[in-house]
C-alpha cells in the first residue's frame, strides 16, 4: 500500500433541516487501502458514502477524488462505483446483462465486451450463472452480481454500503474473507460502511469510528481495539470493563493513576493527549487480564475477588468477578484450553493484571 | 363423490353469476327475432346486419374515441398520483389518497347527475368531451390502484445504480425506469379503456346527441325487432372486455414480478 491520497474529505457538513447528519468531517483515504466507516445506525456513515458517490451534495465543505474536486459532479461522472445495501440488481435483466450494464457507454466491440463480462463473472465465481434471470439467484449470488457489475467499471474507488448485512452468519464470514482477497487482487480502494465491529476489524486496513456525524477515531484496527481514545469507542467495539481512577500525575507518554479496586499503575497514553482534572475512567479488556486459578503464574499485581457469574461461549468463558470497593463486577475472559479448571460461582479467585491491561479514556 | 354444502353453494353462485351472461351469445346466434327457447337454428345474420348499420358504427367509433382519451388521460393522472403516493411523504397523504379513491364506491348515478348539473351550470354543451371527463373521473381510481401495486415495489436504488454505472438521467429512464413500470402502465391503459367502453350511466347523462355504444344499445331496446342485434353487439362487447381485462391482469402480474413485489392489490 502506498501513501498517496485518493479521497480528501475537507470539512464536510451535511444538514437535513436542523439535524446535522455530518458535522465538519475531515479525513484522507489512501490509494489501495481497505477503509471502513464504522458506527451505529444514524451516525452519518451512509450519508458520507452517498456524498462520495455523488447521490447527495454536502451542505458545506468539499470532497475531492484523485485531486479533482467533486463539487457539482453527478454520480455518473465520478470514478467511483457502489455496491448497494440491497444490491439494486436490475430485475428485468439477466445476470450477464446486469454485469454489462455500465459498459454501454464505453463503446467496446462485442467480443471485448463479452470477454470483460466473462472475466468479471469469473472474478466472483459466477461464470456458470450468466444466463440466469436476476430473480432466479440467491442472496449471496446477488451480492456477487452487484460486485461484478461495479468492478467491471474499473473504478478508482469501490463503495460498499453494508454489503454483508443481508447474509446469514456463515455466508457473511465467508464473504468477508473473499472481499478482502478480491480487494488485494484488484488493488482498488474499497470504502466499506458497516455497523458490525467484527467485520470492520477483520477486513480493514483502517477504520473510522463515527458517532453523531463526527469521526471519533480513525486508525488501524489494532489501535482502535487496543487503544480506544474515548469511552464511546471502547464501548462500541468489543467488551470493556470501565474502572474509576484518580489521576496522580502525567508525563509525555504516560499517566500515573490509582485505579479503584486494583491499585496504582503507570499507564501509557497516546502522545499529545492531556488529561485534565483528577478523576478519569480507565478501560480493561476482559482478555487483557487473567484469572489465577490454583496457582499464581508469576503475576506481581494481583487483586482478590469472588466469582459472581460465568457465561460460557464455547471457546471462551466470561467470568464476572466482584472486587471489593468496585461497584460493578469486572469481566475477565479465559480460553477454555485443556486442563483448565473452571471456577464455580461463589468461589474466591484472584485476578492478575498489569499496566498494559489498562487504557486511559477521555 | 359426496356433495358438500360449500361445493354446492359455489356451483350455484357461479351459475348465478355467469348463466345470464352466457344467454347473450347463445341467443345472438339464434335464427329468430324472438328471444325464447327452443332455439330456431344457427345464424350469423344478426352480426352481418349489425356490421352494415351506420348508426351502430358511429356509436362504436364514439366509444373508441372516448375510451382512448379516457385511458390516456386517466393513466397519466394515475401515474402522477401513484408516484406521489408511493415515493413521497407529505401532509394529508392518507386523507388525500382516500379522497382520490372515493369515486370507486360513489353511486354512479350520483356522480352522473352531479356532473350534469355542474357542466350545465358552467355552460358546457353536452358532447363526447363531457362523457370523457366523466369517464376519467371514474377511471382514475382504478388506474391508481393498478399503478400503486406496480410502483410500490419500485426500488429507488435501481435508478441510483444506473447513474452510478455511468448512465445519465435520460438513459436511466429508458433503460431502467420505463422497462420496469411499462407493464403496469399498459395494464392501467387497458383497464381504464375497458371501464369507459362498458360505462352506461354517465355516458347516458352526458353524451348529448352523440351516443356511445352502451347508450346506443339502450336506445335499441325499445324495438323488439332489433333485440337480436343488441344481443350480437353485447356478445362482442363481452368478448372484447374479457380479452382486454385478461391481458391487463397478465401485464399487472408481470409488472409486479419485475418490480419484485408480491401479487397483491390486483383488481381483476
Amino acid at each position: 500500500m502506498n501513501e498517496k491520497t485518493i479521497i480528501e474529505i475537507d470539512r464536510v457538513t451535511r444538514r437535513f433541516g436542523d439535524f446535522a447528519a455530518l458535522d465538519d468531517v475531515s479525513m484522507l483515504i489512501r490509494e489501495g487501502e481497505f477503509f471502513s466507516l464504522l458506527g451505529p445506525s444514524g451516525c452519518g456513515k451512509t450519508t458520507l458514502l452517498r456524498l462520495i458517490a455523488g447521490f447527495d451534495e454536502p451542505t458545506s465543505g468539499a470532497i475531492s477524488i484523485d485531486g479533482q474536486s467533486m463539487v457539482g459532479v453527478p454520480p455518473n461522472r465520478r470514478p467511483t462505483n457502489m455496491v448497494f445495501q440491497n444490491y439494486a440488481i436490475f430485475p428485468h435483466l439477466t445476470v450477464e446483462e446486469n454485469v454489462a450494464y455500465g459498459l454501454r457507454r464505453q463503446r467496446l466491440g462485442r467480443e471485448e465486451k463479452a470477454r470483460r463480462v466473462q472475466e468479471a463473472l469469473e472474478q466472483v465465481d459466477l461464470e456458470h450463472l450468466g444466463k440466469r434471470r436476476s430473480n432466479e439467484i440467491s442472496g449471496g449470488q446477488r451480492q456477487r452480481v452487484a460486485l461484478a457489475r461495479a468492478l467491471i467499471m474499473r473504478p478508482r474507488v469501490l463503495l460498499l454500503d453494508e454489503p454483508l448485512s443481508a447474509l446469514d452468519k456463515k455466508l457473511r464470514e465467508q464473504m468477508q474473507v473473499e472481499l478482502r482477497r478480491l480487494q488485494r487482487q484488484v488493488g482498488i480502494t474499497f470504502i466499506l460502511v458497516t455497523h458490525d465491529q467484527e467485520e470492520a476489524l477483520t477486513m480493514s486496513d483502517r477504520i473510522a469510528v463515527m458517532f453523531n456525524g463526527q469521526i471519533a477515531q480513525c486508525d488501524r484496527p489494532e489501535e482502535i481495539y487496543q487503544h480506544p481514545r474515548s469511552r464511546a469507542v471502547a464501548e462500541f467495539i468489543g467488551g470493556m470493563n470501565f474502572l474509576d481512577a484518580v489521576l496522580l500525575g502525567q508525563s509525555e507518554d504516560s499517566i500515573e493513576v490509582e485505579v479503584a479496586g486494583l491499585g496504582r499503575a503507570t499507564v501509557k497514553k497516546p502522545a499529545g493527549t492531556v488529561f485534565n482534572g483528577s478523576a478519569l475512567t480507565v478501560g480493561a479488556r476482559p482478555e487483557r487480564m487473567t484469572l489465577l486459578i490454583d496457582e499464581n503464574g508469576g503475576y506481581n499485581r494481583v487483586v482478590a475477588g469472588k466469582v459472581v457469574e460465568a457465561s460460557y461461549y464455547g471457546d471462551m468463558t466470561y467470568y464476572s468477578i466482584a472486587i471489593e470497593s468496585v461497584e460493578k463486577p469486572v469481566v475477565v475472559s479465559m480460553r477454555n484450553t485443556i486442563g483448565r479448571r473452571s471456577p464455580e460461582p461463589g468461589e474466591a479467585v484472584e485476578i492478575g493484571w498489569g499496566p498494559e491491561s489498562l487504557v486511559p479514556l477521555t | 363423490m359426496k356433495l358438500r354444502p360449500l361445493g354446492v353453494y359455489a356451483v350455484i353462485y357461479l351459475a348465478f353469476l355467469y348463466v345470464p351472461v352466457l344467454f347473450l351469445p347463445i341467443f345472438s346466434f339464434n335464427d329468430s327475432a324472438i328471444v325464447a327457447f327452443p332455439l330456431q337454428g344457427i345464424t350469423t345474420k344478426w352480426y352481418a346486419e349489425l356490421w352494415s348499420n351506420d348508426v351502430m358504427q358511429g356509436a362504436l367509433w364514439n366509444s373508441l374515441k372516448v375510451g382512448g382519451a379516457t385511458a390516456v388521460v386517466s393513466t397519466i393522472l394515475g401515474i402522477c398520483a401513484a408516484r406521489a403516493l408511493t415515493r413521497y411523504e407529505f401532509r394529508g397523504k392518507r386523507s388525500m389518497s382516500a379522497l382520490i379513491m372515493l369515486p370507486l364506491v360513489l353511486p354512479e348515478i350520483i356522480v352522473a347527475v352531479s356532473l350534469l348539473v355542474v357542466l350545465l351550470q358552467l355552460g358546457f354543451s353536452l358532447s363526447l368531451v363531457s362523457v370523457t371527463l366523466g369517464h376519467i373521473l371514474m377511471a382514475v381510481p382504478f388506474s391508481i390502484a393498478v399503478l400503486i401495486s406496480n410502483f410500490e415495489g419500485f426500488d429507488r436504488s435501481l435508478e441510483e445504480a444506473s447513474l452510478d454505472l455511468g448512465e445519465g438521467p435520460f438513459a436511466t429512464f429508458f433503460r431502467v425506469t420505463l422497462p420496469i413500470v411499462a407493464p403496469g402502465i399498459l395494464s392501467s391503459l387497458l383497464i381504464t379503456f375497458t371501464i369507459s367502453l362498458d360505462e352506461f350511466i354517465v355516458a347516458f347523462f352526458l353524451s348529448g346527441t352523440e351516443p356511445t355504444l352502451p347508450v346506443y344499445i339502450w336506445s335499441q331496446l325499445r324495438f323488439t325487432a332489433r333485440l337480436p342485434h343488441v344481443l350480437a353487439l353485447g356478445s362482442m362487447l363481452l368478448l372484447a372486455s374479457f380479452i382486454l381485462l385478461s391481458v391487463a391482469e397478465v401485464m399487472r402480474r408481470r409488472a409486479a414480478r419485475r418490480a419484485g413485489a408480491g401479487l397483491s392489490g390486483g383488481l381483476v
